[in-house]
Protein backbone atom coordinates (compact mmCIF):
# COMPACT_ATOMS: atom_id res chain seq x y z
CA UNK A 1 0.00 0.00 0.00
CA UNK A 2 2.65 2.29 0.77
CA UNK A 3 4.53 1.40 -2.51
CA UNK A 4 1.34 2.75 -4.20
CA UNK A 5 0.93 5.93 -2.35
CA UNK A 6 4.54 6.86 -3.12
CA UNK A 7 4.21 5.91 -6.80
CA UNK A 8 0.72 7.12 -7.01
CA UNK A 9 1.42 11.32 -7.77
CA UNK A 10 4.00 10.70 -10.34
CA UNK A 11 1.58 7.98 -12.19
CA UNK A 12 -0.76 10.85 -12.16
CA UNK A 13 1.46 13.06 -14.24
CA UNK A 14 2.74 10.32 -16.46
CA UNK A 15 -0.98 9.57 -17.15
CA UNK A 16 -1.53 13.36 -17.98
CA UNK A 17 1.59 13.01 -20.48
CA UNK A 18 1.86 10.13 -22.03
CA UNK A 19 -1.26 7.79 -21.77
CA UNK A 20 -3.77 10.24 -22.68
CA UNK A 21 -2.00 11.46 -25.78
CA UNK A 22 -1.32 7.93 -26.63
CA UNK A 23 -5.44 7.51 -26.55
CA UNK A 24 -6.10 11.00 -28.02
CA UNK A 25 -3.75 10.32 -31.01
CA UNK A 26 -5.52 6.64 -31.90
CA UNK A 27 -9.35 8.58 -31.21
CA UNK A 28 -8.28 11.51 -33.19
CA UNK A 29 -6.58 9.61 -36.09
CA UNK A 30 -10.04 7.96 -36.59
CA UNK A 31 -11.72 11.26 -37.87
CA UNK A 32 -11.17 13.83 -40.00
CA UNK A 33 -10.57 17.06 -37.69
CA UNK A 34 -9.35 20.76 -38.47
CA UNK A 35 -9.83 22.35 -36.03
CA UNK A 36 -8.79 26.07 -38.01
CA UNK A 37 -11.82 25.18 -40.59
CA UNK A 38 -14.48 23.96 -37.54
CA UNK A 39 -14.08 22.34 -34.47
CA UNK A 40 -16.51 19.31 -35.77
CA UNK A 41 -15.24 15.93 -36.33
CA UNK A 42 -16.05 13.28 -38.53
CA UNK A 43 -15.47 10.27 -38.41
CA UNK A 44 -13.44 8.60 -41.71
CA UNK A 45 -12.27 5.67 -39.68
CA UNK A 46 -9.06 4.36 -41.05
CA UNK A 47 -8.79 6.51 -44.38
CA UNK A 48 -6.50 8.48 -42.98
CA UNK A 49 -4.00 5.93 -42.66
CA UNK A 50 -4.53 4.46 -46.08
CA UNK A 51 -3.66 7.80 -47.37
CA UNK A 52 -1.13 8.45 -45.51
CA UNK A 53 0.86 4.62 -46.52
CA UNK A 54 -0.03 6.01 -49.98
CA UNK A 55 1.38 9.23 -49.09
CA UNK A 56 4.75 10.21 -51.00
CA UNK A 57 5.99 12.84 -48.68
CA UNK A 58 5.21 9.89 -46.12
CA UNK A 59 7.01 7.33 -47.43
CA UNK A 60 10.14 9.93 -47.91
CA UNK A 61 9.68 10.88 -44.30
CA UNK A 62 10.20 7.53 -43.23
CA UNK A 63 13.01 7.00 -45.33
CA UNK A 64 15.06 9.78 -44.50
CA UNK A 65 14.11 8.79 -41.00
CA UNK A 66 15.80 5.88 -41.03
CA UNK A 67 18.81 7.09 -43.19
CA UNK A 68 19.45 9.73 -40.92
CA UNK A 69 19.24 7.71 -37.76
CA UNK A 70 21.78 4.84 -39.26
CA UNK A 71 24.15 6.79 -40.61
CA UNK A 72 24.39 9.24 -37.76
CA UNK A 73 24.42 6.08 -35.39
CA UNK A 74 27.22 4.25 -37.05
CA UNK A 75 29.38 7.44 -37.88
CA UNK A 76 29.37 8.59 -34.39
CA UNK A 77 30.30 4.93 -32.98
CA UNK A 78 33.23 4.37 -34.85
CA UNK A 79 34.57 8.16 -34.45
CA UNK A 80 33.54 8.04 -30.91
CA UNK A 81 35.05 4.85 -30.47
CA UNK A 82 38.24 6.23 -32.30
CA UNK A 83 38.35 8.70 -30.26
CA UNK A 84 38.01 6.77 -26.83
CA UNK A 85 40.88 4.52 -27.81
CA UNK A 86 43.37 8.05 -28.35
CA UNK A 87 42.30 9.32 -24.69
CA UNK A 88 42.76 6.21 -23.40
CA UNK A 89 46.35 5.51 -24.88
CA UNK A 90 47.50 9.29 -23.39
CA UNK A 91 50.22 8.86 -20.47
CA UNK A 92 48.95 12.50 -19.53
CA UNK A 93 46.34 14.82 -19.84
CA UNK A 94 43.80 12.66 -20.49
CA UNK A 95 40.79 14.48 -18.29
CA UNK A 96 41.51 18.00 -19.79
CA UNK A 97 41.36 16.68 -23.64
CA UNK A 98 38.03 14.47 -22.30
CA UNK A 99 36.58 17.84 -20.98
CA UNK A 100 37.41 19.80 -24.24
CA UNK A 101 35.93 17.34 -26.09
CA UNK A 102 32.80 17.27 -24.33
CA UNK A 103 32.04 20.75 -25.00
CA UNK A 104 30.02 20.44 -27.93
CA UNK A 105 27.97 17.82 -26.79
CA UNK A 106 27.35 20.01 -23.41
CA UNK A 107 26.43 23.39 -26.15
CA UNK A 108 22.40 23.81 -26.45
CA UNK A 109 21.19 22.32 -29.69
CA UNK A 110 19.66 25.29 -30.80
CA UNK A 111 23.40 27.30 -30.85
CA UNK A 112 25.73 24.09 -32.20
CA UNK A 113 22.90 23.99 -35.04
CA UNK A 114 23.08 27.59 -36.18
CA UNK A 115 26.94 27.90 -36.10
CA UNK A 116 26.57 24.74 -38.82
CA UNK A 117 24.39 27.44 -40.76
CA UNK A 118 26.68 29.61 -40.88
CA UNK A 119 29.95 27.24 -41.40
CA UNK A 120 27.38 25.94 -44.14
CA UNK A 121 26.65 29.36 -45.78
CA UNK A 122 26.75 28.95 -49.55
CA UNK A 123 28.12 32.46 -49.96
CA UNK A 124 30.56 33.41 -47.04
CA UNK A 125 30.30 30.19 -45.18
CA UNK A 126 33.71 29.40 -43.82
CA UNK A 127 33.71 25.65 -45.03
CA UNK A 128 33.00 26.46 -48.81
CA UNK A 129 35.98 28.90 -48.52
CA UNK A 130 38.45 25.99 -47.41
CA UNK A 131 37.25 23.80 -49.93
CA UNK A 132 37.28 26.43 -52.45
CA UNK A 133 34.48 25.46 -54.51
CA UNK A 134 30.84 26.68 -53.61
CA UNK A 135 29.18 23.01 -52.27
CA UNK A 136 25.61 23.64 -52.31
CA UNK A 137 25.45 22.05 -48.48
CA UNK A 138 21.67 23.41 -47.66
CA UNK A 139 20.32 23.69 -51.21
CA UNK A 140 21.28 20.85 -52.61
CA UNK A 141 19.07 18.09 -51.93
CA UNK A 142 21.78 15.25 -51.53
CA UNK A 143 24.16 17.54 -49.77
CA UNK A 144 21.36 18.83 -47.33
CA UNK A 145 21.08 15.20 -45.53
CA UNK A 146 24.29 14.90 -45.38
CA UNK A 147 24.89 18.63 -43.60
CA UNK A 148 22.10 17.40 -41.42
CA UNK A 149 23.87 14.06 -40.87
CA UNK A 150 27.64 16.34 -40.13
CA UNK A 151 25.90 18.67 -38.01
CA UNK A 152 24.06 15.37 -35.68
CA UNK A 153 27.32 13.55 -35.75
CA UNK A 154 29.82 16.58 -34.81
CA UNK A 155 27.11 16.62 -31.77
CA UNK A 156 26.69 13.41 -30.61
CA UNK A 157 30.38 12.05 -30.78
CA UNK A 158 31.43 13.05 -26.92
CA UNK A 159 28.02 10.46 -26.04
CA UNK A 160 29.62 7.86 -27.58
CA UNK A 161 32.88 8.89 -26.74
CA UNK A 162 32.71 9.28 -22.88
CA UNK A 163 30.98 5.56 -22.77
CA UNK A 164 33.33 3.90 -24.70
CA UNK A 165 35.93 5.59 -22.32
CA UNK A 166 34.10 4.46 -19.20
CA UNK A 167 34.04 0.74 -20.84
CA UNK A 168 38.31 0.78 -21.59
CA UNK A 169 38.67 2.02 -18.28
CA UNK A 170 36.89 -0.92 -16.51
CA UNK A 171 39.14 -3.38 -18.21
CA UNK A 172 41.14 -4.69 -15.24
CA UNK A 173 44.86 -3.64 -15.58
CA UNK A 174 45.68 -7.04 -14.47
CA UNK A 175 43.89 -8.64 -18.11
CA UNK A 176 45.88 -6.40 -19.46
CA UNK A 177 49.21 -7.20 -18.89
CA UNK A 178 48.78 -11.09 -18.65
CA UNK A 179 47.86 -10.30 -22.30
CA UNK A 180 50.74 -8.61 -23.54
CA UNK A 181 53.47 -11.02 -21.95
CA UNK A 182 51.56 -13.81 -23.38
CA UNK A 183 52.35 -12.22 -26.66
CA UNK A 184 49.49 -10.78 -28.11
CA UNK A 185 49.83 -8.33 -30.71
CA UNK A 186 47.56 -5.08 -30.35
CA UNK A 187 45.01 -6.49 -32.83
CA UNK A 188 44.67 -9.91 -30.84
CA UNK A 189 44.82 -8.12 -27.54
CA UNK A 190 41.44 -6.29 -29.13
CA UNK A 191 39.95 -9.22 -30.24
CA UNK A 192 40.18 -11.57 -27.00
CA UNK A 193 40.53 -8.78 -24.64
CA UNK A 194 39.11 -5.74 -24.98
CA UNK A 195 35.88 -5.99 -27.37
CA UNK A 196 34.51 -8.83 -25.65
CA UNK A 197 34.48 -6.35 -22.11
CA UNK A 198 33.25 -3.15 -24.43
CA UNK A 199 30.18 -5.50 -25.53
CA UNK A 200 27.82 -3.76 -22.86
CA UNK A 201 28.93 -0.14 -23.60
CA UNK A 202 28.69 -0.74 -27.39
CA UNK A 203 25.14 -2.47 -26.63
CA UNK A 204 24.29 1.01 -24.56
CA UNK A 205 25.37 3.52 -26.45
CA UNK A 206 24.34 2.51 -29.95
CA UNK A 207 20.71 1.61 -28.61
CA UNK A 208 20.41 4.48 -26.45
CA UNK A 209 21.57 7.07 -30.00
CA UNK A 210 19.79 4.42 -32.24
CA UNK A 211 16.66 5.78 -30.26
CA UNK A 212 17.75 9.34 -29.84
CA UNK A 213 18.46 9.75 -33.58
CA UNK A 214 14.96 8.38 -34.45
CA UNK A 215 13.37 10.23 -32.29
CA UNK A 216 15.16 13.79 -31.13
CA UNK A 217 15.92 14.85 -34.70
CA UNK A 218 13.69 17.96 -34.87
CA UNK A 219 15.92 20.54 -33.43
CA UNK A 220 18.55 20.17 -36.00
CA UNK A 221 16.45 19.62 -39.25
CA UNK A 222 14.26 22.18 -38.05
CA UNK A 223 17.00 24.91 -37.84
CA UNK A 224 19.18 23.71 -40.35
CA UNK A 225 16.68 22.90 -43.31
CA UNK A 226 13.46 22.99 -42.27
CA UNK A 227 13.06 19.84 -44.11
CA UNK A 228 13.97 21.04 -46.98
CA UNK A 229 15.03 21.68 -49.56
CA UNK A 230 12.19 20.40 -51.18
CA UNK A 231 11.25 17.19 -49.33
CA UNK A 232 14.75 15.94 -49.08
CA UNK A 233 15.38 15.89 -45.16
CA UNK A 234 11.78 15.48 -44.36
CA UNK A 235 11.85 13.40 -41.07
CA UNK A 236 9.04 12.21 -38.98
CA UNK A 237 9.12 14.85 -35.99
CA UNK A 238 9.01 17.73 -38.78
CA UNK A 239 5.97 16.18 -40.33
CA UNK A 240 3.82 15.85 -37.41
CA UNK A 241 4.76 19.91 -36.30
CA UNK A 242 4.14 20.51 -39.61
CA UNK A 243 0.38 19.02 -39.98
CA UNK A 244 -0.11 19.20 -36.67
CA UNK A 245 0.45 23.27 -36.56
CA UNK A 246 1.12 24.87 -40.09
CA UNK A 247 -1.62 22.66 -41.96
CA UNK A 248 -3.51 21.73 -39.13
CA UNK A 249 -4.75 18.67 -40.58
CA UNK A 250 -5.29 17.00 -36.98
CA UNK A 251 -6.70 13.54 -38.18
CA UNK A 252 -3.57 13.23 -40.42
CA UNK A 253 -0.98 14.27 -37.89
CA UNK A 254 -2.21 11.92 -35.27
CA UNK A 255 -2.26 9.14 -37.91
CA UNK A 256 1.79 10.04 -38.07
CA UNK A 257 1.77 9.91 -34.59
CA UNK A 258 0.59 6.38 -33.93
CA UNK A 259 2.64 5.52 -36.78
CA UNK A 260 5.72 6.74 -34.88
CA UNK A 261 4.33 5.61 -31.36
CA UNK A 262 3.74 2.08 -32.85
CA UNK A 263 7.17 2.24 -34.08
CA UNK A 264 8.97 3.78 -30.70
CA UNK A 265 7.09 -0.17 -29.65
CA UNK A 266 8.80 -1.80 -31.80
CA UNK A 267 11.89 0.08 -30.04
CA UNK A 268 11.26 -1.27 -27.06
CA UNK A 269 10.21 -4.68 -27.52
CA UNK A 270 14.42 -4.66 -29.54
CA UNK A 271 15.35 -2.62 -26.59
CA UNK A 272 14.42 -4.88 -24.55
CA UNK A 273 15.56 -7.89 -25.66
CA UNK A 274 18.62 -6.74 -26.13
CA UNK A 275 19.46 -6.06 -22.45
CA UNK A 276 17.64 -9.26 -21.47
CA UNK A 277 20.60 -11.31 -23.98
CA UNK A 278 22.89 -9.40 -21.15
CA UNK B 1 58.42 4.31 -26.94
CA UNK B 2 59.22 8.06 -26.49
CA UNK B 3 58.06 8.51 -30.52
CA UNK B 4 54.87 6.55 -30.33
CA UNK B 5 53.46 9.31 -27.26
CA UNK B 6 54.85 12.14 -29.75
CA UNK B 7 52.91 10.61 -32.76
CA UNK B 8 49.42 10.41 -29.98
CA UNK B 9 49.64 13.80 -28.82
CA UNK B 10 50.17 14.85 -32.58
CA UNK B 11 47.00 12.78 -32.85
CA UNK B 12 45.20 14.49 -30.47
CA UNK B 13 46.56 17.75 -31.42
CA UNK B 14 45.23 17.35 -35.09
CA UNK B 15 41.39 16.45 -33.31
CA UNK B 16 41.66 18.84 -31.05
CA UNK B 17 42.00 21.61 -33.88
CA UNK B 18 39.47 20.50 -36.20
CA UNK B 19 36.45 19.10 -33.78
CA UNK B 20 36.61 22.06 -31.39
CA UNK B 21 37.13 24.86 -34.54
CA UNK B 22 33.13 25.67 -35.17
CA UNK B 23 32.94 26.88 -31.73
CA UNK B 24 36.61 28.76 -31.92
CA UNK B 25 34.53 30.30 -34.83
CA UNK B 26 31.62 30.67 -33.24
CA UNK B 27 33.32 33.37 -30.49
CA UNK B 28 35.40 34.61 -33.18
CA UNK B 29 32.35 35.86 -35.36
CA UNK B 30 30.79 36.96 -31.87
CA UNK B 31 33.33 39.67 -31.68
CA UNK B 32 33.44 41.05 -34.98
CA UNK B 33 31.32 43.88 -36.97
CA UNK B 34 29.70 43.28 -38.84
CA UNK B 35 31.62 43.64 -42.26
CA UNK B 36 33.99 41.16 -40.77
CA UNK B 37 31.34 38.27 -39.69
CA UNK B 38 30.27 38.13 -43.52
CA UNK B 39 34.16 38.76 -45.46
CA UNK B 40 35.73 36.80 -48.04
CA UNK B 41 37.97 35.78 -47.44
CA UNK B 42 37.58 35.22 -43.80
CA UNK B 43 38.61 37.42 -40.69
CA UNK B 44 40.21 34.86 -38.59
CA UNK B 45 40.92 36.72 -35.74
CA UNK B 46 39.16 40.31 -35.77
CA UNK B 47 41.65 42.88 -35.82
CA UNK B 48 39.32 45.28 -34.12
CA UNK B 49 37.29 42.84 -31.64
CA UNK B 50 33.76 44.58 -30.46
CA UNK B 51 31.30 43.25 -28.17
CA UNK B 52 28.83 45.30 -29.65
CA UNK B 53 26.67 42.11 -30.35
CA UNK B 54 26.51 41.21 -26.57
CA UNK B 55 25.12 44.63 -25.97
CA UNK B 56 22.90 44.62 -28.72
CA UNK B 57 21.72 41.48 -27.27
CA UNK B 58 20.15 42.67 -24.56
CA UNK B 59 19.49 45.98 -25.12
CA UNK B 60 17.59 44.98 -28.68
CA UNK B 61 16.85 41.43 -28.17
CA UNK B 62 16.04 41.35 -24.45
CA UNK B 63 17.96 37.94 -24.24
CA UNK B 64 18.36 38.75 -19.94
CA UNK B 65 14.61 38.44 -19.75
CA UNK B 66 14.86 35.37 -22.11
CA UNK B 67 17.40 33.90 -19.97
CA UNK B 68 15.43 34.97 -16.74
CA UNK B 69 12.46 32.99 -18.41
CA UNK B 70 14.61 29.90 -19.08
CA UNK B 71 16.30 30.06 -15.48
CA UNK B 72 12.47 29.94 -14.25
CA UNK B 73 11.68 26.75 -17.20
CA UNK B 74 14.25 25.24 -15.85
CA UNK B 75 14.27 25.60 -11.87
CA UNK B 76 10.22 24.52 -12.02
CA UNK B 77 11.22 21.56 -14.19
CA UNK B 78 13.96 20.13 -11.86
CA UNK B 79 11.84 20.61 -8.81
CA UNK B 80 8.84 18.81 -9.85
CA UNK B 81 10.69 16.07 -11.57
CA UNK B 82 12.35 15.59 -8.17
CA UNK B 83 9.28 16.08 -6.07
CA UNK B 84 7.48 13.49 -8.34
CA UNK B 85 10.41 11.01 -9.04
CA UNK B 86 11.87 10.25 -5.80
CA UNK B 87 9.03 8.82 -3.98
CA UNK B 88 8.05 7.22 -6.79
CA UNK B 89 11.53 5.51 -7.75
CA UNK B 90 12.02 4.39 -4.04
CA UNK B 91 8.26 3.25 -4.24
CA UNK B 92 9.14 1.10 -7.57
CA UNK B 93 12.87 -0.55 -6.11
CA UNK B 94 11.86 -0.73 -2.38
CA UNK B 95 8.30 -1.71 -2.57
CA UNK B 96 6.52 -4.69 -3.71
CA UNK B 97 2.73 -4.19 -5.36
CA UNK B 98 0.38 -5.57 -7.90
CA UNK B 99 1.30 -3.63 -11.14
CA UNK B 100 4.52 -2.60 -10.05
CA UNK B 101 6.32 -4.71 -13.21
CA UNK B 102 3.71 -3.36 -15.99
CA UNK B 103 4.48 0.08 -14.44
CA UNK B 104 8.38 -0.63 -14.66
CA UNK B 105 8.20 -1.12 -18.32
CA UNK B 106 5.84 1.69 -18.78
CA UNK B 107 8.22 4.19 -17.95
CA UNK B 108 10.87 2.86 -20.15
CA UNK B 109 8.32 2.83 -22.76
CA UNK B 110 8.18 6.86 -22.38
CA UNK B 111 11.62 7.38 -22.81
CA UNK B 112 11.34 5.86 -25.77
CA UNK B 113 8.51 7.65 -27.16
CA UNK B 114 9.06 9.92 -30.19
CA UNK B 115 8.00 13.66 -28.52
CA UNK B 116 6.46 15.19 -31.49
CA UNK B 117 4.09 12.31 -31.19
CA UNK B 118 2.70 14.22 -27.82
CA UNK B 119 2.38 17.77 -29.76
CA UNK B 120 -1.34 18.07 -30.88
CA UNK B 121 -2.31 16.36 -28.31
CA UNK B 122 -0.48 18.12 -25.42
CA UNK B 123 -1.24 21.24 -27.61
CA UNK B 124 -5.12 20.81 -27.52
CA UNK B 125 -5.38 20.62 -23.76
CA UNK B 126 -2.65 23.19 -23.00
CA UNK B 127 -4.82 25.55 -25.44
CA UNK B 128 -8.02 24.64 -23.80
CA UNK B 129 -7.13 25.30 -20.16
CA UNK B 130 -5.21 28.83 -21.59
CA UNK B 131 -1.83 27.49 -20.83
CA UNK B 132 -0.67 28.32 -24.54
CA UNK B 133 2.53 30.88 -24.70
CA UNK B 134 2.98 30.72 -20.47
CA UNK B 135 6.25 29.11 -18.62
CA UNK B 136 3.28 26.05 -17.59
CA UNK B 137 2.99 24.74 -21.57
CA UNK B 138 6.79 24.85 -21.69
CA UNK B 139 7.10 23.04 -18.59
CA UNK B 140 4.45 20.41 -19.04
CA UNK B 141 6.33 19.53 -22.48
CA UNK B 142 9.86 19.21 -20.53
CA UNK B 143 7.98 17.26 -17.86
CA UNK B 144 7.98 14.38 -20.58
CA UNK B 145 11.52 14.34 -21.15
CA UNK B 146 12.66 14.52 -17.94
CA UNK B 147 10.50 12.78 -15.43
CA UNK B 148 10.37 9.10 -17.02
CA UNK B 149 14.08 9.50 -17.43
CA UNK B 150 14.51 10.51 -13.55
CA UNK B 151 12.70 7.63 -11.90
CA UNK B 152 14.61 5.41 -14.21
CA UNK B 153 17.71 6.80 -13.13
CA UNK B 154 16.93 7.16 -9.53
CA UNK B 155 15.31 3.34 -9.31
CA UNK B 156 18.69 2.27 -10.79
CA UNK B 157 20.16 3.73 -7.78
CA UNK B 158 18.21 2.97 -4.76
CA UNK B 159 18.74 -0.35 -6.27
CA UNK B 160 22.42 -0.09 -5.11
CA UNK B 161 21.58 1.56 -2.08
CA UNK B 162 21.80 -1.51 0.85
CA UNK B 163 18.27 -2.03 2.57
CA UNK B 164 20.06 -1.94 6.36
CA UNK B 165 20.13 1.78 5.88
CA UNK B 166 16.50 1.80 6.46
CA UNK B 167 16.17 -0.92 9.14
CA UNK B 168 17.68 1.82 11.92
CA UNK B 169 14.81 4.10 11.38
CA UNK B 170 12.29 1.50 11.24
CA UNK B 171 13.35 0.40 14.70
CA UNK B 172 12.73 4.12 15.77
CA UNK B 173 9.58 4.02 14.63
CA UNK B 174 9.72 6.56 11.82
CA UNK B 175 6.80 6.78 9.28
CA UNK B 176 7.50 6.23 5.44
CA UNK B 177 7.77 10.19 4.79
CA UNK B 178 10.50 10.39 7.49
CA UNK B 179 12.65 7.50 6.63
CA UNK B 180 12.94 9.14 2.98
CA UNK B 181 13.49 12.31 4.07
CA UNK B 182 15.68 12.04 7.01
CA UNK B 183 17.77 8.45 5.83
CA UNK B 184 17.09 8.21 2.10
CA UNK B 185 17.82 11.24 1.03
CA UNK B 186 20.79 12.26 2.88
CA UNK B 187 22.83 8.82 1.32
CA UNK B 188 21.22 9.52 -2.26
CA UNK B 189 22.99 12.76 -2.80
CA UNK B 190 25.15 11.23 -5.78
CA UNK B 191 21.52 9.93 -7.10
CA UNK B 192 19.83 13.26 -6.80
CA UNK B 193 22.57 14.93 -8.54
CA UNK B 194 23.14 13.09 -11.80
CA UNK B 195 19.31 13.39 -12.10
CA UNK B 196 19.29 17.24 -11.29
CA UNK B 197 22.51 17.65 -13.77
CA UNK B 198 20.45 15.26 -16.89
CA UNK B 199 17.19 17.40 -15.82
CA UNK B 200 19.05 20.84 -16.22
CA UNK B 201 20.79 19.79 -18.86
CA UNK B 202 17.61 18.11 -20.79
CA UNK B 203 15.82 21.63 -19.90
CA UNK B 204 17.91 24.51 -20.75
CA UNK B 205 18.73 22.71 -24.11
CA UNK B 206 15.08 21.91 -24.79
CA UNK B 207 14.04 23.53 -28.44
CA UNK B 208 10.69 21.58 -29.83
CA UNK B 209 8.16 22.24 -26.97
CA UNK B 210 9.68 25.84 -26.17
CA UNK B 211 9.22 27.26 -29.85
CA UNK B 212 5.88 25.03 -30.56
CA UNK B 213 3.72 25.84 -26.91
CA UNK B 214 5.16 29.61 -26.44
CA UNK B 215 5.84 31.17 -29.25
CA UNK B 216 5.41 34.71 -27.17
CA UNK B 217 7.14 33.33 -24.36
CA UNK B 218 10.74 33.22 -25.26
CA UNK B 219 13.05 30.94 -23.81
CA UNK B 220 17.12 31.25 -24.08
CA UNK B 221 17.14 28.63 -27.38
CA UNK B 222 13.66 30.22 -28.83
CA UNK B 223 15.43 34.12 -28.53
CA UNK B 224 18.25 32.51 -30.57
CA UNK B 225 16.25 30.95 -33.03
CA UNK B 226 13.93 34.19 -33.53
CA UNK B 227 17.14 35.86 -34.67
CA UNK B 228 17.00 34.51 -38.32
CA UNK B 229 14.45 36.25 -39.82
CA UNK B 230 12.89 35.98 -43.66
CA UNK B 231 14.57 39.37 -43.97
CA UNK B 232 18.01 39.04 -42.08
CA UNK B 233 19.89 36.43 -40.04
CA UNK B 234 21.53 38.39 -37.02
CA UNK B 235 24.36 35.88 -37.09
CA UNK B 236 26.69 37.96 -34.67
CA UNK B 237 23.83 38.30 -32.26
CA UNK B 238 23.28 34.75 -32.78
CA UNK B 239 27.09 34.22 -32.28
CA UNK B 240 27.20 35.61 -28.79
CA UNK B 241 23.76 34.88 -27.27
CA UNK B 242 24.85 31.49 -28.23
CA UNK B 243 28.03 31.42 -26.10
CA UNK B 244 26.33 33.29 -23.34
CA UNK B 245 23.49 30.99 -23.54
CA UNK B 246 26.29 27.52 -23.35
CA UNK B 247 28.04 28.97 -20.85
CA UNK B 248 25.78 27.76 -17.74
CA UNK B 249 25.60 24.29 -19.08
CA UNK B 250 29.00 23.85 -19.83
CA UNK B 251 30.00 25.26 -16.31
CA UNK B 252 27.18 22.94 -14.47
CA UNK B 253 28.70 19.84 -16.59
CA UNK B 254 32.24 20.26 -16.11
CA UNK B 255 31.39 20.65 -12.49
CA UNK B 256 29.58 17.60 -12.34
CA UNK B 257 31.45 15.91 -14.45
CA UNK B 258 31.42 12.69 -13.11
CA UNK B 259 27.84 12.18 -12.59
CA UNK B 260 27.82 12.41 -16.66
CA UNK B 261 29.39 9.23 -16.56
CA UNK B 262 27.45 7.85 -14.31
CA UNK B 263 24.09 8.73 -15.17
CA UNK B 264 24.79 7.43 -18.48
CA UNK B 265 25.88 4.73 -17.44
CA UNK B 266 24.10 3.01 -14.64
CA UNK B 267 20.85 4.76 -16.49
CA UNK B 268 21.77 1.82 -19.09
CA UNK B 269 23.72 -1.04 -18.09
CA UNK B 270 21.08 -2.95 -15.63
Amino acid sequence: MTGILLVAPAVAVLVFLFLYPFVFNVWTSLYQLRPLVSPERTFVGFNNYFRTFNDYVFQISIRNTLVFTLASVVLEFFLGLGVAFLLTNLPRGRKIATVLLLIPMLMPDVVTTLGWKFIFSPNFGVLNYLLGYPVPWLANPNFAMLSVIIADVWKTIPFVMIIMVAGILSIPKEHVEAIRTDGANSLQQFRYLTFPYLIPFILIAITVRTIDAFTKVYTVVYLLTSGGPGIATEVLPISISRLALLTWDWGRATTYSTIALIISLIFLAVFLRVIRRK
Amino acid sequence: MLKREVILYLILAAVLIVYMSPILWLFSQSIKREVDIFAIPPVWIPTQPTFQNYAELFDFFSFGTALANSITVTLTTLSITLVLAIPAAYGLSRYKFPGAKMLLLAIVACRMIVPPALIVPLYSVLNLLGLINTPIAIIVGHLTWTLPLGIWLLIGFFDTLPEDIEEAGMMDGMSTLELILRVVLPVSAPGIAVVSLFTFMTSWNEFMFASIFATSYRVGGTAIAGMVSTYKIWWGDIAAGGLVFSIPMIIVAIVAQKYIVQGLTYGAIR
